[in-house]
């Protein structure tokens, strides 16, 4: 069975498309004399043909076998960007000699990279598609083509002719897109008029890395090894998967948002693209410390939890996160309005005493994260179970070798005993 | 619906089971547990008109009962000897919570003009949850601490129906008496409860009974009754209400959860 994953949409047949060379150039060329030396190749048809098995791969070119919800499997997620993952191609051409280039370019899905102006745009006009090739492919068929998602969904048009390189950083991948891309394999010639199209083959992609809308009256209550937190539903916006939530103590000084340790600083999220309520993390970066405007605890939970630096109202956590937050619950229910927040710093179980801040993310179908809500503290406390007060009290109750199953069992032993009974009676009676 | 419809079908429901129990205050002979015994054929096509007369219908045999059984139950587990509290109105309150249960019965004997008994066997379930206390207070987390219980019971069943089927009175009182076992489990967040390594969980015995009286529905519409027992085999059906009790604790063991309760119960019931 042919997975969802390799599966593009093709807008071009799937035999890929045959032009002819343009014959009015050669017939030209012959009546201008040009020579004989030029006719055989530009007599020749060129095609580029794609494979229908296009994969996922990772940022080392590996087949990526993870697996992903079947609603993202024909999208390019945040995550997918995230992870530098790329798309491979199995390209064929013929007629594809010295006299032409096969480049790669993408753009959004209403422009025709085939068209010149929208690559090579002259007067004045606005370049609309951009090169996710370095260079013109080799001349080997059929070849492996890898693209980086980061590429084409790069909407960068500044290189000009040249590659787009957006895979240098994950810049692109805190922008907010919805909307879909196309991929398109041109062969152009190289001498004469190198922006008529010899042959080109056209792939169409889903790009989503907008997540969902904010949380809000996000609330937490202490439970024995955990934080009960609740929350507004949220009912704009992407269609959901679930609520992440995400932890962080006073220790925490790192940002949400800022990718771990600063090391990949292109992870921080573009307030202008995602929503107008997220906020830069460049501009909490100033809060840090004793700011004015770092949230205090005093304002949650009667100052327990001490500044909080890392959990940043509106920013959109990426992966990886920095130190000092972690993902402490989640809940996979679009309807959920409540989690328990159990897991530690150390990844363990939360601990009774701990003072934690949590906030709140809503992860879309795509499972594009969304800007966190505002952040609460909590410090989980020891609660009383009833059989904690029952033993209390001198109860001696209790045992793992009556479990449920015996209960049950004896109940369920005895009914069918008692039913096979009966109805073997009754069906005697019936013979009578 | 209007007023004169409604008018009719109580006439065409009511009439005929006045006209019929007053011929059994005559002295006539009783009805077969709500169907009209054949040979009543004779004497009410004698004397009543024939849109009036009782429908023809000997019904199917009967050797089962069921019951869809509602009742309010708490358990008892506070009145288990030993306990320095009540552990259970502390953490659950007072107020009882509805057990919802049903019941299977084999009408394994059948006494001619008296009633039927044999095995029955009974399955319930509920469930109490509250906001657990924070250890050492009085303030409530919003974590809730739970305690769920199913009783089974095996009982003896007797149901007198000699009322309704010599008598013609629309009363089947009856009585159980058996054993139960109580499935009980405590639990939080994290599934059961485990103290000091001994798992929130177990099974209480002891002696069920009950005692009630169930109203035969038959008569309000028999034809519609004739017609279930010829479709789906339902020979009769009632609404009952009967004291109950399970007395799960082990008979009266220290060491075990005392999950029983005295309580009453209302529902359906249905003989095919």
């Amino acid at each position: 069975m042919s997975s969802p994953l390799r599966s593009w949409r093709r807008t071009a047949p799937p035999t890929g498309v045959r032009v002819p060379s343009r014959l009015p150039v050669a017939f030209a060329a012959g009546a201008l004399g040009a020579g004989l030396f030029f006719v055989p190749a530009l007599a020749a048809a060129q095609t580029v043909t794609v494979g229908s098995s296009v994969i996922r791969v990772t940022s080392e070119n590996k087949e990526d076998t993870s697996t992903r919800p079947s609603s993202t499997a024909q999208t390019i997620t945040r995550a997918d960007c995230e992870a530098d993952q790329g798309f491979q191609f199995q390209v064929s051409t013929t007629g594809y000699t010295s006299s032409y280039t096969l480049e790669a370019w993408a753009g959004r899905s209403s422009v025709d990279c085939k068209l010149s102006g929208n690559r090579t745009p002259t007067n004045g006009a606005v370049q609309k598609c951009w090169k996710i090739y370095d260079g013109s492919l080799p001349r080997t068929t059929p070849q492996t083509v890898n693209l980086r998602v980061r590429d084409i969904m790069a909407n960068d048009v500044s290189a000009g002719q040249n590659y787009v390189n957006a895979a240098k950083n994950s810049t692109v991948c805190g922008t907010g897109i919805d909307d879909t891309f196309k991929v398109s394999f041109l062969i152009l010639p190289v001498t004469s008029n190198p922006d008529s199209v010899a042959a080109d083959e056209t792939f169409t992609k889903r790009v989503d890395t907008l997540g969902p809308d904010k949380v809000s009256n996000v609330a937490a209550s202490a439970g024995e090894g955990r934080l009960l937190v609740t929350w507004g539903a949220v009912t704009s916006g992407s269609e959901l998967y679930g609520y992440n939530l995400y932890c962080a103590d006073a220790n925490s000084t790192i940002p949400i948002g800022t990718a771990d340790g600063g090391t990949d600083d292109a992870a921080v999220s573009d307030a202008s693209v995602q929503d107008a309520s997220v906020q830069d993390a460049s501009v909490q970066d100033a809060s840090v410390g004793a700011d004015a405007s770092v949230q205090d605890a005093s304002t949650n939970d009667a100052g327990t939890c001490g500044p909080n630096v890392a959990l940043v109202e509106g920013a959109v956590p990426a992966s990886p996160l920095p130190d000092g937050v972690w993902l402490c619950g989640s809940v996979n229910s679009a309807t959920a309005t409540g989690a328990s927040a159990t897991i530690g710093r150390d990844k363990k179980a939360l601990k009774n005493g701990d003072k934690v801040w949590v906030a709140v993310a809503a992860v879309d179908q795509a499972l594009n994260i969304g800007p966190l809500s505002s952040a609460v503290c909590g410090t989980p406390q020891l609660v009383d179970d009833f059989y904690e007060v029952y033993v209390a009290d001198g109860g001696t109750a209790g045992c793992s070798m009556h479990g449920s199953a015996g209960g049950i069992g004896v109940g369920v032993g005895l009914g069918s005993g008692l039913a096979a009974l009966a109805l073997l009676r009754r069906r005697r009676g019936g013979r009578r | 619906m209007s007023r004169s419809t409604l008018s009719a079908l109580l006439a065409a429901t009511l009439v005929p089971a006045l006209l019929t129990y007053s011929s059994l205050a005559a002295g006539q002979s009783a009805p077969a547990s709500g169907k009209v015994a054949e040979g009543a054929r004779t004497d009410a096509a004698n004397e009543m008109p024939l849109a009036l007369a009782p429908y023809k219908y000997a019904g199917s045999p009967q050797n089962f009962a069921f019951e869809l059984r509602f009742s309010p139950y708490r358990p008892a587990v506070d009145s288990a000897p030993g306990l320095t509290g009540a552990p259970f109105s502390r953490t659950f309150g007072d107020n009882s919570r509805l057990m919802v249960s049903a019941e299977f019965d084999w009408q394994a004997l059948r006494i001619r003009h008296f009633g039927s008994l044999g095995p029955g066997l009974t399955a319930g379930y509920t469930s109490f949850a509250r906001p657990a206390y924070f250890t050492g207070s009085t303030t409530t987390s919003a974590q809730k601490t739970n305690f769920e219980v199913a009783p089974f019971l095996l009982q003896a069943v007797l149901r007198v129906d000699v009322l309704a089927t010599d008598l013609g009175i629309p009363i089947v009182p009856y009585a159980k008496a058996g054993i139960g076992a109580g499935y009980w489990r405590a639990y939080g967040a994290d599934g059961t409860t485990t103290v000091n390594n001994k798992s929130g969980k177990g099974v209480s015995f002891g002696p069920s009974y009950a005692v009630g009286g169930a109203l035969l529905l038959d008569f309000l519409d028999r034809t519609t009754a004739a017609s279930a027992d010829e479709a789906s085999g339902i020979n009769n059906t009632y609404i009952f209400g009967e004291f109950w009790g399970a007395e799960l604790s082990n008979f009266g063991s220290t060491k075990a959860m005392h999950v029983g309760d005295r309580t009453f119960a209302l529902g359906l019931a249905f003989e095919f």
